[in-house]
């Protein structure tokens, strides 16, 4: 247990002075650590793999570089702290998820922790020309050696203190997930801000234990499913619903294109959408696509290295054309794909489009009233991944009745979660129809008039028009989505 | 019978609400419980011993073929004599996928055979205890 508790205080000492600096709050930068102290260990890793050395050579001084610039963000003050992040609010976001958390004590024994992130750890911490010739090896073509290295990173990081030790991995590579999942929470609590403040905390709660909904016993377990979901959807969720400050969310989308393959996916994805929501100024979503460009230039050099994708290997083109051309082969496969998907939480996902169709076709006011943005960019994200999964089952190398059993429960978590979302900001806002039904404006003493009641952390400037002035405000322009942070009820 | 219109507002909203709620509650029980009563079984059956960790992988293993294989007989591992991490992590990960929830105990001998013609490498074979 000491080596579990010196490798979890490793990851948490390197990514707290970033985190904090990022949120201004002690706790919620607390909880942020390990994914930023993630975000160092990756970089650490590249460098190692592209320059030479070991991990910790790199580490160290980037650590120490990170610190510089987290004493610097604070010093100048560059960003407000992190609103609706108070105490109450933070045990909202981490006392339900306790219980189904303690998964993390089975035995660290599961496949693919072992065949691909902890084996690929193990590489790092060996030299970088040890760690270049297993990317390319072919015995370990079977470990996906083209994954992206946060979690190995990571894990090597707790390692090189706490020594070797699989329930350390185990524990760093939970501590990674849970702070995604947390910062899920936070991301659906700021999206509702401006509904019932119990509303919101008690959606922020349910939104994080439905990461469990798929494949739950895999969770703590090493895998890292829910790790880049949980951080891509909480990037998402800040990016398309939110107004505030951007570097959360792109670091959040980071650390997704930088766990696995699909999370670059799914962040190029979210990069797609907020660029076409705000075409009008594309430069406005440039900094979106960082993360696209971080995952991609680890694609560039694990290519570089000779690492290669699973799925382009052994014909992978070849199948990309019978997509193309409709082949009879690939609709059987996508018969089987989309029932496997129907029955892995496919019916989820129709309760809450049917959620979100009643709800922007009768609750729409409501919702413009308390600030939350449109749920189409939500959608269009869930659709286009979807679109992505199904593709990805169609140009699989693998049978599929051995390919869909092992992986269905898991590549469904991002669809999960997305409408799970989704379903929250309509049952906030179905919270807030049902207390105040009259759309009428209210007397002047409900106004925005004054200044912003925090519920519990200090006063944010309050950006947006008076909550009910514009009642019937447009959803699909952001620059017209009302903002009411700090102006909840109590 | 006509319904005013805030009265129609709230109960569009107390449908959605009732509907969401299920629709979490269904995924909790789905997931968040399930983990956490997998978790009190690790908490109660202890994870130092390899012994403890194989009999209650087993466990699994005998609900994934509680379908196939009579009730009325007792569980055997054919493996190596040093029951090493790799067998270890095979049969776990074998054990967890679709896993069936088992009525009544089931009996049968599981063997693990390293010829090659598994995904990973080995092989698992279930045979009914004579």
């Amino acid at each position: 247990m000491t080596a579990v508790l010196v490798a979890l205080a490793t990851v948490v000492v390197i990514g707290w002075p970033l985190a904090f600096a990022l949120t201004g709050r002690v706790l919620l930068g607390t909880l942020l650590a390990p994914l930023t102290a993630g975000l160092v260990a990756a970089v650490s890793a590249v460098l190692m793999i592209v320059v030479g050395g070991r991990l910790v050579f790199w580490l160290v001084p980037l650590a120490l570089a990170s610190f510089v610039v987290a004493f610097v963000v604070h010093r100048r003050q560059l960003g407000p702290s992190a609103p609706h992040a108070g105490p109450v609010d933070v045990a909202f976001f981490t006392v339900p998820l306790l219980a189904p958390a303690i998964d993390v004590l089975q035995s660290p024994i599961s496949w693919d922790s072992h065949a691909i992130y902890w084996t690929r750890a193990g590489a790092f911490t060996q030299d970088s020309a040890f760690v270049r010739y297993h990317l390319g090896d072919v015995v370990y073509r079977y470990s996906h050696t083209d994954y992206p290295p946060l979690v190995p990173a990571s894990v090597a990081t707790g390692w090189a203190t706490g020594g070797v030790d699989f329930f350390s991995a185990q524990f760093v590579t939970t501590a990674l997930t849970l702070s995604a999942i947390v910062m899920l929470a936070y991301a659906v609590r700021v999206a509702t801000a401006g509904g019932p403040v119990w509303a919101s905390r008690v959606a922020a709660s349910a939104v994080a234990l439905g990461v469990w909904t798929g494949a739950p016993l895999v969770l703590a377990a090493g895998y890292t499913d829910h790790l880049w979901t949980a951080a891509a959807v909480a990037g998402g969720l800040l990016l398309l619903l939110g107004s505030g400050p951007r570097a959360l969310p792109v670091l959040l989308l980071t650390v997704a294109a930088l766990t696995k393959n699909e999370g670059l996916i799914a962040a190029g994805i979210v990069a797609v959408v907020v660029t076409a929501r705000t075409w009008r100024a594309p430069l406005r979503a440039a900094p979106v696509w960082v993360p696209v460009g971080a995952g991609v230039l680890w694609s560039v050099v694990g290519r570089v290295f000779h690492a290669e994708s699973d799925l382009l290997a052994n014909g992978g083109g070849e199948r990309i054309v019978q997509v193309l051309t409709v082949h009879p082969t690939m609709r059987f496969r996508f018969d089987q794909t989309v029932d496997a998907m129907w029955s892995a939480g496919g019916k989820l996902v129709a309760v809450a489009a049917v959620v979100a169709v009643v709800g922007a076709l009768l609750l729409r006011p409501y919702r413009t009233r308390i600030g939350i943005g449109a749920d189409w960019p939500l959608w269009a994200v869930l659709v286009l991944f979807g679109g992505a999964l199904v593709f990805t089952y169609l140009i699989s190398p693998h049978r599929l009745t051995w390919h869909l059993p092992t992986s269905i429960d898991r590549t469904m978590v991002p669809l999960l979660v997305l409408a799970s979302a989704s379903a929250a900001c309509w049952a906030v806002t179905a919270v807030e129809a049902f207390l105040r039904p009259s759309l009428s404006p209210p007397p002047a003493t409900v106004t925005d008039d004054g200044p912003a009641v925090p519920d519990d952390g200090p006063a944010v400037p309050d950006d947006g028009p008076a909550r009910f002035e514009v009642p019937r405000q447009r959803e699909s322009s952001e620059s017209t989505v009302p903002t009411t942070r700090g102006a909840e009820r109590p | 019978m006509t319904f005013s219109r805030p009265l129609r507002v709230r109960l569009v909203a107390a449908a959605l609400i009732v509907l969401c709620a299920g629709m979490f509650l269904y995924g909790v029980r789905r997931g968040a419980y399930q983990a956490t009563r997998d978790g009190l079984q690790y908490v109660s059956i202890g994870n130092s011993d390899n012994r403890v960790v194989i009999r209650y992988r087993v466990d699994q293993i005998r609900e994934e073929f509680a379908d196939r294989i009579p009730a009325g007989s007792r569980i055997r591992i054919v493996a190596p004599s040093e029951f090493g991490t790799f067998w270890h992590i095979w049969l776990s990960e074998f054990a967890t996928m679709n896993s069936v929830r088992v009525a009544e105990p089931a009996e049968f001998t599981v063997a693990v055979i390293e010829d090659g013609s598994g995904p990973h490498g080995v092989r698992l074979v279930v045979e009914r205890v004579p």
